[in-house]
């Protein structure tokens, strides 16, 4: 997969894409997120792990403002999620872990679609292109989405992010429901990406890929990050065990 | 506008859209067409009613010509043009008056239960479509415009990559609009023309007339849809939207227009007629008195300087039909007035109850730009009892100014009866319309400002 990328500015380049500092955020009784702090910089692969409830997907509405801290800050490129959501998430690209897709539209009728929503004009060629390079087959991709597979949306999903050639790209649980080989695709992706300049945060289960796409790795326990690893100082057996040695603290 | 085109791209491939489309075209279709027929059988049968009237006025035979006064004639007010699109006030009101010596006649109006099974629904012209069938629709239309989103899962992908809530807002409410104006403003207009067609309707403006008709049934169709796409911004499921909008659509379209209509009737009763008739009738007592006549007359004489009607220069019978006419012409202005001015009242008070029910705003916006108002019916009213008074005076002055001076009662022919032009009725002008209108104009717009008002926020803090 190759995507055109714009190049920073060194100057847009040495500040934080995202910095999320001391974010707290309770639901009732229940302490979703407890000063979580995390700065990620153009160009890094950021994986966020954690069992379900640790806190990444309350990190992600945060950051694309659909929720509000009760304390803290989180800022993309600079602007305050919580204050202007629309601004902030003029800067992220998303793909959600279930993507959907408007089953009577056809995949590049989606692409177009929410392209269009996004203030992007993309050509039918173009979105043929980015289809294709998401790993969407071409003969697929004029056919209504009610008969895609979860892969497939996927596929389109990540199309969707890649066309948008934004500053910061949220995945959640990017490679769920894709072939091996689709997966591999997508790492590639998301690399080029951020040597392009694109910072990636990613919340995922997917050790292996973790390991080949993450520059930095962070366990999310407890509404905080308690291990921030570079996973390339571990081979993939060392950073599973890494990893179950810490769901097991967490969930004792 | 891109964003616009691709909602607009996305509304049409949905099937339950264009079902509702084509049901909205065919019921709005087949209805005026009907009250097309309808008025053209109407203004056929008035002008050959018209036209016998007048024959059968100027071949009467020679007489008194008080007698001609009561031998009367029937006047018929012209149906407005846009009576096909609203009937308004027609159908009760009455569009013909028997115009005869002494008395202030009622419009005759065609019963109810003479009409169709569809009017008897309450479905039974384009203006109860506009007002209950045309919101539901645009319920129908909006109640998914987050809500089906949300459910499904796509509101998280189009927000998380950049979409303006405000912008992606606008563009929905844009794209639904336009289905509703093909769906509903083109019929409108496509009947609007068939009367302009088949109608002179020269008197009524008609073009500016169908044109602010229809823009303020979009304006009404509006409010529905707003209110609609209000709701999907904050229900959960579709079900939930659409359940919740169509309760807010019994409320404003079925119960509280009641509600509007006993709280104008309460706060400003109209007269009892009865009583109306009843003043009248004592007013007219009063005057008729043996006494009060020997009075008369002899003031009459005093004011000739003559002992008696023989010496006077004019026929005392004449002129005092004349004045006793000028006295009754006094009381049902003051009575009639005062009758005609609370249902004025009450209109203008029905206009403000709008603020309860953007269909009654509608109710009162749409007549009155339609011509079919009480404010036409009333100034129908006058201008046929002013000809009656014109043809009462003409009458009554030839016998007050030919004194028979014993020679028997004045006998007079067509020449006379040829004196009396026949009746033409001119509506209130378009500008008059236009500013009775004001008030249930500002009242829709104040609805489309609430809810425009209160989505905004709901924009502001739209999620997933």
């Amino acid at each position: 997969m190759h995507i055109e990328q714009r190049e920073l500015p060194q100057a847009e380049a040495d500040n934080p894409v995202l910095a999320i500092r001391a974010a707290v955020k309770r639901f009732g009784a229940r302490t979703a997120l407890n000063g979580l702090d995390l700065t990620l910089r153009a160009g890094e692969v950021f994986a966020l792990l954690g069992p379900n409830g640790a806190g990444k997907t309350t990190t992600i509405n945060l950051i694309l403002g659909f929720l509000k801290p009760d304390a803290g800050a989180v800022q993309v490129c600079g602007i305050e999620a919580g204050s202007d959501p629309v601004g902030a998430r003029g800067h992220v690209a998303y793909i959600p872990e279930q993507v959907a897709l408007y089953p009577g539209l056809s995949g590049i009728e989606n692409l177009r679609y929410f392209a269009t929503l996004a203030g992007l004009d993309l050509s039918v060629d173009a979105s043929r292109r980015l289809l294709t390079e998401a790993g969407l087959p071409e003969e697929a991709q004029g056919r209504p989405a009610a008969s895609y597979s979860k892969g497939m949306r996927q596929k389109v999903g990540i199309a969707v992010a890649l066309a948008r050639q934004a500053r910061l790209l949220l995945l959640d649980e990017p490679t769920s429901g894709l072939d091996p080989s689709a997966a591999a695709d997508f790492s590639v992706t998301v690399r080029h990406a951020a040597e392009r300049g694109t910072a990636v945060l990613m919340a995922t289960h997917d050790l292996y890929r973790v390991r080949e796409m993450a520059d930095r790795v962070g366990v999310l326990s407890r509404g905080r990050i308690v291990e921030d690893i570079d996973p390339k100082t571990l081979d993939h057996v060392a950073l599973e065990h890494l990893y179950i040695e810490r769901l097991a603290e967490i969930t004792a | 506008m891109k964003r616009v085109a691709a909602e607009l791209a996305l509304t049409v491939r949905d099937a339950r859209v264009r079902w509702i489309g084509a049901m909205l075209v065919l019921l709005l279709a087949l209805t005026g067409f009907g009250a097309w027929r309808e008025a053209q059988l109407y203004a056929a049968q008035a002008a050959q009613i018209t036209a016998a009237e007048r024959a059968r006025w100027l071949g009467q035979d020679a007489k008194n010509p008080h007698s001609a006064d009561h031998f009367g004639l029937w006047v018929f007010r012209p149906s407005a043009p846009l009576a096909v699109l609203d009937p308004g006030t027609e159908p009760y009101t009455g569009r013909m008056v028997r115009v005869e010596a002494h008395v202030f006649n009622d419009a005759v109006y065609r019963a109810v239960q003479d009409a169709g099974p569809l009017v008897r629904t309450g479905l039974g012209t384009i203006a109860d479509i506009v007002q209950l069938v045309v919101p539901l629709a645009a319920i129908l239309l909006g109640f998914s415009a987050f809500a089906a989103d949300r459910e499904r899962g796509t509101l998280r992908l189009a927000l998380g990559n950049g979409a303006p809530p405000g912008r992606l807002f606008a563009a929905r409410f844009a794209a639904l609009l336009l289905v509703l104006i093909l769906v509903v403003g083109c019929p409108l207009l496509a009947i609007g023309g068939l009367v302009m067609t088949g109608q002179d309707g020269a008197d009524w403006q008609v073009p500016a007339r169908l044109l602010s008709w229809i823009a303020v049934q979009i304006a009404y169709a509006s409010v529905f849809l707003l209110l609609a796409m209000l709701v999907s911004l904050v229900a959960r499921t579709a079900r939930a939207a659409l359940a919740a909008a169509l309760v807010a659509w019994v409320l404003l379209c079925v119960a509280a227009p009641r509600l509007a209509t006993a709280s104008v009737d309460a706060l400003a009763p109209a007269l009892s007629y009865r009583e109306v008739r009843a003043r009248i009738d004592a007013g007219f007592r009063a005057h008729k008195t043996a006494e009060a006549g020997d009075e008369r007359a002899r003031e009459v004489l005093t004011r000739y300087g003559v002992d008696n009607a023989s010496e006077l220069p004019v026929d005392l019978d004449g002129l005092m039909m004349f004045e006793n006419e000028s006295h009754n012409f006094a009381v049902y202005d003051r009575e009639l007035g005062a009758f005609f001015e609370s249902l004025a009242s009450q209109e203008r008070a029905f206009a403000w109850a709008g603020l309860l029910s953007p269909r009654v705003a509608l109710q009162a916006l749409s007549q009155t730009l339609a011509g079919t108002d009480f404010a036409q019916h009333a100034h129908f009213v006058w201008s046929a009892e002013a000809y009656r008074r014109r043809i009462s005076e003409r009458m009554n002055g030839e016998i007050r100014d030919r004194p028979q001076q014993g020679r028997g009662r004045l006998i007079a022919g067509s020449e006379l009866w040829q004196q009396i032009p026949p009746f033409v009725h001119a509506p209130l002008p378009f500008t008059q319309s236009l500013a009775d209108a004001r008030v249930p104009a500002l009242v829709l717009a104040l609805w489309l400002a609430l809810l425009a008002g209160l989505s905004l926020p709901m924009i502001r803090r739209l999620k997933p």
